[in-house]
């Protein structure tokens, strides 16, 4: 995990109040946290009050965190579930399922809060990071996060089944459908040279 | 290649791309791919989506206005006091000691009100049933040994006086347990409460019911006088005396009650005591 770098006594005087070490390590963290809350959020507004928000809980809960050793799974469940929380305070976006077949994706996805996409932004969502964003954007919040986790953030499933607190077959589950529905989000958007074209930039 | 065989293959893809599969699942898995098309297929898939989802990740540099946010609202938070250390570990059990105190004298309380409560009820009733006493009884001055002749029939006067049958029927047994110790003479066939009645009867058909400290009344002054003829013990000379008591009623419960519950030897003694009570000045 990306916290592991974090020296065990920092952890440990943080824990005991000292405000001098808390602030240190909000220093040390702050750069990582946001990396995470940006891969799952991908949007730089709610990312920022994201991390405000893990921050105080971090602030406030860590004197509760038994063992240092157990600090860095402890913020990455913690980055994690306020991310969640941020996902639910979004506007829904609902799939229809019914429409898969049809290959393009604005006609695929009906976002219902948010009004249609004007024609700067459909010029725009021809970018392949715009195109992913966007699909991934439509994906149910589990699904958002145990993708992420998985591919992103390089985790296990094991892993990632304990930090969204749900079983190794539900995260199987959830990866499987992340990845049926993307496939068929990005299946004519996104050939696959311009996907490798585009990650290799 | 068969759909179970692709399954089983797809199962282990991701941990295949990790390369975290022992090497001869890794072999019969990558002879799979060789010859499927399909599952070929997903391998791709996969690996170029991961690769797409790392690079479609926004810049993820913080803020630099983030750190002096953080090191603000970290010190008014530690003026605050919002910034507290950690918890001791023996904090919980000393909040559930304390909790377990807290009951544990509650109920006490409430038991000890609760019993003062009960008491305050049983000396009410006993004052109702009991007072007025005004017992017109012949008051024998005795020696210890003729006090403990004579309680048997003390004994019997504070059945018969009780209100309470239960207690009745208990007290009538020690009167029979204590006579049966005693040699006292009595017949097997009635029943014990029965001939208690009948002696109360007997001993003061026109009483009213006397009280614990009374003796025997004055009119049949036989059982008295039969027991201490009967036991060897004469009452001095000039120790009769009819005296007409007024006896407090509460104070006669609360000795009644103390008594109940005590052996022959101490009834005995307590109706010493009685009758020395009864004779003390209170009189009008």
């Amino acid at each position: 995990m990306r916290f592991d770098d974090v020296p065990l006594h920092v952890i440990d005087r943080a824990r005991s109040g000292d405000a001098h070490a808390m602030e240190e390590l909000c220093l040390m963290v702050q750069q990582p946290a946001y990396a995470v809350i940006m891969s799952l959020v991908r949007n730089e507004e709610d990312a920022l009050d994201t991390m405000q928000d893990a921050l105080i809980r971090m602030i406030r809960f860590l004197p509760k965190l038994r063992h240092s050793s157990a600090f860095s799974f402890w913020l990455m469940r913690l980055l994690v579930n306020q991310c969640m929380t941020t996902f639910h305070k979004r506007p829904a976006a609902v799939m229809d399922v019914s429409a898969m077949d049809d290959p393009t994706l604005e006609k695929n996805v009906h976002q219902t809060s948010v009004p249609p996409s004007n024609p700067r932004e459909a010029v725009q969502a021809l970018e392949l990071g715009e195109q992913i964003k966007r699909a991934i954007e439509k994906l149910p919040a589990r699904q958002k996060t145990a993708i992420t986790l998985f591919e992103v953030e390089f985790m296990t499933v094991k892993q990632v089944a304990e930090i969204m607190e749900i079983s190794e077959g539900a995260v199987k589950f959830h990866l499987h459908e992340a990845r049926k529905t993307l496939k068929v989000l990005l299946h004519d958007l996104a050939p696959q040279p311009q996907l490798k074209e585009n990650s290799a930039k | 290649m068969t759909h179970t065989q692709c399954t089983h293959i797809l199962d282990k893809l991701d941990d295949y791309r990790r390369q975290t599969l022992p090497e001869a699942d890794a072999a019969v898995i990558a002879g799979h791919l060789a010859g499927c098309q399909s599952c070929a297929a997903e391998l791709k898939f996969r690996e170029d989506l991961g690769l797409a989802l790392r690079a479609s990740v926004p810049a993820a540099m913080a803020p630099t206005y983030l750190s002096a946010a953080i090191k603000s609202a970290l010190h008014a938070d530690s003026d605050s006091g919002a910034v507290r250390p950690a918890q001791s570990a023996l904090l919980p059990w000393m909040m559930a000691a304390a909790i377990l105190l807290i009951t544990f004298i509650g109920f006490y309380q409430v038991n000890t009100d609760r019993d003062e409560v009960a008491s305050a009820v049983l000396t009410e009733r006993r004052d109702e049933v009991l007072a007025p006493v005004e017992v017109k009884s012949e008051t024998v001055l005795a020696p210890a040994d003729s006090a403990v002749h004579a309680t048997p029939e003390a004994e019997i006067s504070r059945e018969v006086a009780s209100p309470a049958p239960m207690a009745a029927g208990a007290m009538s047994s020690k009167a029979a347990e204590y006579k049966m110790e005693n040699g006292y003479a009595e017949s097997a066939s009635m029943p014990a409460a029965r001939d208690l009645s009948l002696r109360a009867s007997m001993a003061a058909p026109n009483a009213e019911p006397m009280s614990t400290l009374a003796a025997p009344a004055a009119p049949t002054a036989q059982p008295a006088q039969r027991s201490a003829q009967q036991y060897g013990a004469p009452a001095p000379a000039g120790a009769r005396e009819q005296t007409k008591l007024h006896l407090p009623a509460r104070q006669v419960a609360s000795i009644t009650t103390a008594t109940e519950g005590l052996s022959t030897a101490s009834l005995v003694s307590s109706a010493s005591v009685a009758t020395t009570y009864t004779i003390s000045p209170s009189l009008p």
